[in-house]
């Protein structure tokens, strides 16, 4: 005969969930509205993101209709049950609490910039001092090029980043829509994971 | 005087010195000691460098340097032998360098039988594991760091540089490590380091390491057993 069932402790599920969200591994895109975060998520993770759009109601700074809100979500499924998520951090300021969060949780950022626009400089230089900001260990961050770029270019960007003390950070050539550019810029995000893998 | 060809290197000289070594050393090799023979930088036994190579490019791989040019120092060469020549060297300097070398080289490979044959002796005797970690020494290496971020081109503008470039971003590097981590190929990793150096923006550091276990070649990429699927995945072209 059996008995009746215990009811389950919650404590033990939020417990789980906690332990399972600071286990997953994650990468962050970072980068302003319009970057091409979303786009990146789509062309890495395919359609079924988790996200949350709203109507754009700063459209006299930036002509998309719909802005995401929140964090965006994708998962990259690498076969026997393994999976990384990718995290897409909101691009407008007030959501930076946000950013911090995602941030807070990956194992990789990247920091999406149009290497051609001036203003992309401080965009980064903030992204990266919130990531070296993380404890206790800061997440390691390439800068992705999403618009079109020559080489000088992109060294002007990463000479204009060091002389601002953020030190040596990789900047590579990557087409939000091209699923070889994210696969090769994730291929160098790997290597420098092998690499600090290698200390522990 | 021993027949054995002695093999040797002007890959990493500079076009117009590789040139006017080519043109000395059609006459000298026909008049050293030795026979010798043209090979990549990763078969021979003797390999050249010049003055922008010597200083960041400090382990070639090979038992014999020879420096040219004017500032270049043999003594921060990892080499067993390693020697100087004046930019404008001549036959004669080339003849008798040669000379040194394949002496060197010839008095090392009975070294080498005499001291591999007291090994093997000491192999069939020894009981204790400990010995094994004993006859594990420091051992002097050097690694490179970058100086700034820069840009690559063809040939060597390949993802698999794009990630050894961003490994010399991080840490001062080893060049096993370098390989190890980014899934170069030696020669090719040695190319883009010479690249780095010529453009300046290499730094070389003597480093006093233990002696580490040969990565073999078959093993992952990575260690972490995610990463290891995550690479798997990415080198599948995003397929699980």
């Amino acid at each position: 005969m059996s008995g009746p069932t215990e009811p389950e402790d919650p404590t033990l599920e939020e417990d789980s969930d906690r332990l399972q969200a600071a286990t997953l591994p994650r990468i962050a895109l970072a980068g302003r509205m319009g970057i091409g975060k979303t786009t990146a998520l789509r062309t890495l993770c395919g359609e079924e993101l988790a996200s949350t759009d709203v109507p754009n109601l700063d459209r006299e700074t930036h002509v998309k209709e719909f802005t995401t809100v929140g964090a965006e979500f994708g998962d990259i499924e690498l076969g026997s049950g393994e999976r990384i998520q990718v995290c897409g951090c909101p691009g407008q300021e007030r959501f930076s609490f946000l950013r911090q969060w995602v941030l807070s949780v990956s194992l990789g950022v990247f920091v999406m910039v149009d290497v051609r626009d001036p203003q992309d400089i401080e965009e980064a230089m903030r992204i990266l001092l919130d990531v070296q900001a993380q404890r206790p260990t800061p997440p390691l961050a390439l800068v992705l090029s999403t618009r079109p770029s020559t080489g000088a270019e992109r060294e002007a960007f990463a000479q204009a980043l060091a002389q601002r003390g953020l030190g040596v950070v990789p900047v590579l050539q990557a087409d939000p829509r091209k699923r070889e550019d994210l696969l090769n810029a994730l291929s160098v995000l790997v290597s420098l994971l092998s690499l600090e893998g290698e200390k522990k | 005087m021993s027949n054995t060809t002695v093999t040797i290197s002007t890959d990493l000289l500079a076009p117009g010195l590789a040139e006017r070594f080519a043109t000395l050393f059609a006459v000298a090799a026909r008049k050293t000691l030795r026979a010798w023979e043209l090979a990549d930088v990763e078969r021979a036994d003797v390999v050249l460098l010049d003055d922008s190579q010597a200083s960041v490019l400090a382990d070639t791989g090979a038992a014999c340097v020879i420096c040219i040019g004017y500032v270049a120092s043999p003594d921060a060469q990892t080499a067993q032998w390693a020697a100087r020549l004046g930019p404008y060297f001549t036959v004669g300097d080339l003849i008798d360098t040669l000379d040194r070398a394949g002496v060197f080289l010839m008095d090392l490979h009975i070294r080498q039988k005499t001291a591999l044959a007291r090994q093997q002796l000491r192999l069939s005797t020894l009981q204790s594991p400990l010995h094994q970690q004993d006859a594990n020494g420091p051992q002097t290496g050097y690694c490179y760091r970058l100086q700034r971020w820069v840009s690559l081109e063809a040939p060597l503008d390949t993802p698999a540089c794009h990630r050894a470039l961003a490994l010399l971003t991080r840490e001062a590097v080893s060049l096993r490590q370098l390989c190890h981590h980014s899934g170069l190929d030696l020669q090719t990793a040695r190319m883009l380091l010479v690249q780095l150096g010529r453009r300046g923006v290499l730094v070389a550091e003597a480093q006093q390491t233990l002696r580490k276990a040969v990565i073999p070649v078959e093993q992952p990429r990575t260690t972490l057993p995610f990463l290891r699927r995550l690479s798997q995945w990415v080198m599948a072209g995003g397929r699980a």
